[in-house]
């Protein structure tokens, strides 16, 4: 899969490895130079230094080939912007955003926008954890 | 009118005042605390404290039954946030965002968004159209920016003066609409001669105005 990461934070420079280690073409959007050096030497995608709300950077990064975009900054109405964009505009087939604050998934519903909430996750796998059967 | 000004900063408060002063009714929304604090005394009821850029906050804002809604946050994101909740949930017609880069504009019209105003696109406009000799001025904007009336000085030298406005090559897209010559106004026809001291005025497509400009004033 072609696959666009906007935002190279420790979340989405997480994915954008697990992604390539995955066999997927990726390329990853972050604003600062310095976000991107979290990737390894190694990654074998692209890096692009830019805003993911400039439909420009976008199409350097290859949106219009993509077949995925995920969005992974660390602003909650920048990530609608960018799956908002990547959806209508560019026709993206695969969009998914990242909520960082739980109390604003209805507005990402609003617009219908696949999301996942890394709080939330952490909280279910977390309790799970805590109160689990087994003992340690 | 009912209007909905989401965001206390600089212009959401002068515009607030503005609104209020003109006699209409007015919600000013602003999220911060701090803000809140500074601003109620002065608003009032017609301040409310949440976050404009979700179904929450702007139910709290009653943008239900608003006329226009105003987002004038700092970011354009949110301003886009904003006004695609009013306008996709809450059926609000017409609002209008403040964008800080001109080239959001592009994503607000393709995302059907609404009005657009960005200070800079403003700005460099006129610092262009003062570089242009002063000959031409827009007079309004309208449909969203997507139409221009403007008004141009004939000059001696221009490529329309002694021409017939039939024998003009105005880009299609564009209409001499009227001529003001010493003061009188006239409705030109195809056979009208333009001289040097006419005011033209034209209707155009916004993005065609270079090229009218070219061929009527050089």
């Amino acid at each position: 899969m072609v696959v666009i990461v906007v935002g190279c934070g420790r979340q989405g420079s997480n994915l954008a490895v697990r992604l390539a280690q995955g066999g997927h073409q990726v390329t990853v959007i972050d604003e600062e130079p310095e976000a991107l050096e979290r990737l390894p030497e190694d990654f074998p995608g692209e890096r692009v230094v830019g805003t993911g709300i400039d439909m420009d950077v976008l199409r350097e990064a290859g949106i219009e080939q993509a077949d995925a975009l995920a969005a992974m900054t660390s602003r909650d109405n920048t990530n609608i912007m960018i799956a908002r964009i990547a959806e209508v505009i560019f026709h993206v087939p695969r969009v998914v955003a990242r909520i960082n604050d739980p109390l604003r998934e209805s507005v990402f519903h609003a617009f219908g926008i696949s999301t996942v909430c890394p709080i939330t996750l952490a909280s279910e796998a977390v309790m799970k954890a805590l109160l689990s059967e087994e003992a340690h | 009118m009912y209007v909905v000004v989401v965001g206390a900063g600089k212009v959401g408060y002068y515009l607030a005042k503005t609104l209020l002063q003109e006699g209409h009714e007015v919600t000013l929304v602003e999220r911060n605390r701090q803000k809140y604090a500074k601003l109620v005394h002065e608003f009032g009821d017609n301040l409310v404290r949440c976050n404009g850029s979700t179904p929450d906050g702007l139910e709290r804002a009653g943008c239900a039954r608003a006329d226009v809604v105003v987002a004038v946050t700092g970011a354009d994101e949110t301003n886009l946030v904003i006004c695609l909740l009013a306008r996709q949930q809450f059926g609000v017609k017409r609002t209008i965002a403040r964008i800080n880069n001109p080239k959001n504009e592009e994503i607000f019209r393709a995302l059907d968004a609404g009005v657009t105003v960005s200070s800079t696109t403003v700005i460099a406009g006129l610092i262009e159209q003062e570089v242009a000799a002063r000959r031409i001025a827009t007079l309004l904007t309208f449909a969203a920016g997507e139409m221009t009336i403007l008004e141009m000085d004939l000059a001696e030298d221009s490529p329309a003066t002694g021409r017939t406005v039939g024998e003009l090559s105005v880009p299609s897209g564009s209409i001499l609409v009227s001529v003001v010559r010493r003061g009188r106004v006239l409705i030109p026809s195809g056979n009208t001669v333009l001289e040097a001291g006419d005011r033209v005025i034209a209707l155009t497509y916004t993005d065609h105005q270079a090229e009218l400009r070219e061929a009527v004033l050089g």
